[in-house]
């Protein structure tokens, strides 16, 4: 198994113990106080499960198992696989971070607003980075 | 990788650029709003999600590695047809719902009966790779 591959995996169980907490805690929090307000956390739920978790642990299986590019390069890019990994975790742990104070009229508004317009653009580019790293391993067995 | 699992997983992997693009658009539109619009293709980016993104993949790898029986594979046009009808399904809720012709909670249901239909079609070519095969079938 590449090293990628078991950092993603390893990775994607740790999202997949914070999503259930983060879900457990929520409704825990929802029930003994009524005045506790869960705006911003069912989203950050969702998506560290999703992206985080399900995505994460697709294609962390996908680079190990799907077939190789070329003998040379059999998973493609590692480098920018790498960059990759570091942006789709960096971009989910920003979201995480700043969806829960968005929309609370602080006056650090702008601050959190910037941080999730980041976290986006960082998220978006390191998936279309893996997008294409597969693109190009899906063929046949004569390599079409 | 057969030809029908290529089509599979990359029909699942362009629905994952369209949801991650879409995404992308929507978190940016939740911290600074610039199109209030943008919310209606919510449902969209959640359906996209899970049945062109995900159920496609799965069923796409489960089509590459799942036992082959020792006389070839067959009734891979049910897996065909299935593919056909989710994506057909998929990308028809977009583009008719801008079109008008049905309202959208009728496009919807369309939708899901032709998506409930393809999946069946694929489980069914892989419910007779797994083993069981009904009685009628085994004389085909």
């Amino acid at each position: 198994m590449p090293k990628l591959t078991r950092w993603m995996l390893k990775t994607a169980l740790v999202y997949l113990i914070l999503a259930l907490s983060l879900e457990g805690l929520q409704t825990a929090f929802s029930a003994w106080i009524p005045t506790f307000s869960t705006q911003g956390l069912r989203p950050v739920y969702i998506h560290l499960f999703m992206l985080g978790w399900v995505t994460q642990m697709i294609i962390g299986v996908a680079i190990w198992l799907f077939p190789p590019r070329s003998k040379h390069l059999p998973r493609g890019n590692e480098k920018l696989s790498w960059v990759g990994f570091w942006g789709l975790n960096m971009g989910l742990a920003l979201r995480a971070a700043g969806e829960p104070f968005l929309g609370r009229a602080n006056e650090n508004e702008w601050f959190w607003q910037i941080i999730l317009v980041i976290s986006a653009l960082i998220q978006v580019a390191s998936l279309f980075v893996f997008m294409l790293q597969l693109w190009v391993r899906i063929k046949g067995a004569k390599g079409k | 990788m057969p030809i029908l699992s290529r089509f599979l997983i990359r029909a699942s992997l362009l629905y994952f650029a369209a949801i991650t693009l879409l995404g992308g658009a929507l978190l940016i539109n939740k911290a600074m709003p610039f199109n209030s619009n943008l919310w209606r293709f919510y449902s969209l980016h959640i359906e996209w999600a899970f049945v062109g993104w995900i159920i496609q993949l799965v069923l796409g790898v489960a089509c590459w590695i799942f036992p082959k029986p020792p006389g070839g594979v067959r009734h891979i046009w049910l897996g065909w047809v299935g593919f056909v009808l989710i994506n057909a399904a998929l990308i028809a809720l977009p583009t008719i719902s801008t079109v008008g012709i049905f309202s959208y909670p009728n496009l919807k249901l369309i939708s899901h009966l032709f998506q409930i239909l393809g999946i069946l079609a694929i489980a069914g070519h892989l419910w007779i790779r797994i083993g069981f095969l009904p009685a009628f079938l085994k004389s085909n």
